[in-house]
């Protein structure tokens, strides 16, 4: 961070002389200057009322592509859980909202501002109640830290020459089609390594705070590793995670014994058994 | 061989008989829609604007109120019909867009009685003649939208088994061709399978031309032989997936995220929930990355509210 803080101030410095009397093929100088100097501040460093107004547009665009599981039953029963979890965490004021979204494909996705989808091909492939708690403790995670926020910011400042200037700082309604499309692309490519271990880490610990068993997530990470590799529903998640190996590697070293005295609650629950039911058949 | 002869003589006779009825009947068809087509122009911007979205209203596409103020939902509401019906996507209200939805929502004069038929004109406009990309049948009751969402209007209730021409697939939304009617819509994904071995191959032109689509309705009314026995489809693989490229493709649907902030949880039901299964909150801190990881840890669960 600290060496690209230095990139923009320098940049500024060489930019703006020649600016001043050059015209650069329609690009505003004073916009590009703009645009430079709000490079000093931190990449996701965006008002909280934004955040939500992007998680909601980007929202709608997941919507966009896979709609909701038509039952409420369904629906009220992720946002307890989700709820539930997230007042156990550092932003329990987002206004935090899940969604079971109708897919065979096996996947989940978070958006800023505390927006969560867990697919129903997902859904169906959990055990127990605490492997839900770990697949949302980690989309939980994802918001907690705004990883999606930074991504999409970077993605966009590095098209700086795009009308949108790609501060996400100044979010408005113009931008919303640049964000949707930057968001989409990301979801479709997934975060950096690093930010998936993270929420991993971060998402076996929410579960816990919750009262459920901090062994979910790496359970059902060992059903995905079991799984195969040809499975048309996994391609997504699989293309977009690390791979799951290094993942049960890093928790493994990760939880070694700090998490021993938070396993084995609420593992098995009949409300979960009773929303699989409801997903199996056809709505 | 004599009896099928006959059977598909009957078939001709009855279906030239019916061609010259719907032949003498077109030309009506055809002058109102010419009438659609002249819709005065709209005087003001805001006028157009209105129009838009009352017709969009009607389409079941939801551009929020009608009140002539172009913004962010009317032109979402714009962008999906304009997906939707094969135009340029660009989300702007035109005098161009305002006659087209004219044409397709029939919302030109003020509608008479609104009995099922109308509605059902309304998605049941035959948009084009576009190719099937493969043949399926509904395998529950289902219902045919005008859009796809779930909160589109629906114009139509397909009974299990209706035979279907399958045009494309969005998200998880298929857009069809009821068979019997050549009603097209939307129904949903999980609702249709393809049936026997016609899944991507491009229909024959001369069973699937309109006479021979006639002949079987005829055949069918008059209780004749039902259409050739289809094979039970297999689930085509993939029909109710979700990959990268659908999301690239996705047009923003903010009718569905109201949907999904209805069904919020507040505190108290969090909280009940949890109390259900005795479910108790912990402390416990975060843990750190294996190896002195490249990110700070985050701040420590403190619960401040």
């Amino acid at each position: 961070m600290g060496r690209f803080r230095w990139v923009v101030v320098i940049a500024c410095l060489s930019w703006t002389a020649p600016l001043l009397s050059f015209d650069l093929g329609g690009l505003d100088p004073l916009k590009i200057t703009e645009i430079l100097a709000k490079g000093v501040q931190s990449f996701g460093d965006v008002p909280e009322e934004k955040e939500i107004q992007i998680g909601r547009d980007l929202s709608a665009g997941l919507l966009g592509a896979t709609p909701l599981v038509d039952d409420a039953e369904v629906q009220n029963y992720v946002n307890g859980i989700g709820r539930w979890l997230a007042y156990q965490t550092e932003r329990p004021k987002l206004p935090w909202t899940f969604a079971v979204i109708d897919t065979d494909t096996v996947n989940a996705f978070a958006a800023p501002g505390g927006y969560v989808f867990v697919t129903r091909g997902l859904f169906l492939m959990l055990r127990n109640e605490a492997e839900l708690a770990g697949v949302i403790g980690h989309e939980i995670s994802h918001v907690l830290r705004r990883h999606h926020l930074v991504a999409i910011e970077k993605q966009l400042r590095a098209s700086l020459a795009s009308d949108v200037a790609g501060m996400l700082v100044d979010y408005d309604a113009n931008m919303v089609d640049a964000l949707v499309g930057a968001g989409m692309e990301l979801y479709g490519k997934g975060l950096d390594r690093d930010d998936e271990f993270e929420a991993d880490r971060m998402g076996v610990v929410v579960a816990a705070r919750g009262g459920y068993d901090a062994y979910g997530l790496p359970a059902m990470l060992m059903t995905l590793h079991s799984r195969n590799d040809s499975d048309q529903n996994l391609t997504f998640l699989f293309s977009t995670h690390p791979a799951t190996e290094d993942r049960l590697g890093h928790l493994d070293k990760e939880m070694q014994g700090r998490m021993d005295q938070y396993s084995g609650a609420a593992g098995q629950t009949k409300r979960f058994q009773e929303i699989q039911k409801r997903l199996r058949g056809d709505p | 061989m004599s009896v099928l002869r006959d059977n598909l003589l009957v078939r001709y006779l009855l279906a030239g008989t019916l061609a010259a009825v719907l032949c003498w009947a077109t030309p009506a068809a055809r002058a109102e829609s010419a009438a659609a087509a002249t819709l005065a122009p709209a005087t003001t911007f805001r006028q157009m604007v209105t129009d838009i979205q009352r017709m969009l209203t009607e389409l079941g596409y939801r551009p929020g109120s009608v009140d002539g103020s172009y913004g962010q939902n009317t032109r979402q509401a714009i962008k999906r019909y304009q997906a939707n019906t094969g135009l340029p996507v660009d989300g702007h209200p035109s005098e161009a867009l305002r006659q087209h939805l004219g044409v397709t929502s029939g919302a030109v004069a003020p509608k008479a009685a609104t009995s099922g038929g109308a509605s059902a004109a309304a998605a049941g406009t035959r948009k084009s003649n576009r190719k099937a990309a493969w043949q399926g049948r509904t395998v529950s009751d289902a219902l045919l939208r005008i859009a796809p969402s779930g909160s589109s209007a629906s114009s139509l209730r397909l009974a299990k088994g209706t035979p279907l021409e399958v045009i494309r697939r969005q998200g998880a939304w298929l857009e069809v061709r009821v068979k019997s009617s050549g009603a097209e819509g939307w129904v949903k994904n999980v609702s249709v399978v393809a049936v026997g071995g016609t899944a991507s191959a491009p229909p024959k032109k001369k069973s699937e031309g309109f006479f021979a689509n006639l002949a079987r309705g005829v055949s069918r009314l008059m209780g004749g032989s039902p259409d050739p026995p289809e094979e039970e489809g297999s689930v085509t693989v993939g029909i109710r997936g979700l990959a990268p490229e659908d999301l690239a493709r996705a047009i923003p649907d903010p009718a569905e995220l109201d949907k999904m902030e209805s069904y919020r949880a507040d505190r108290d039901q969090a909280f009940r929930f949890a109390g259900a299964e005795k479910l108790t909150a912990q402390t416990v801190e975060y843990i750190q990355a294996a190896g002195g990881g490249s990110s700070s840890p985050a701040p420590s669960g403190g619960r401040d509210e």
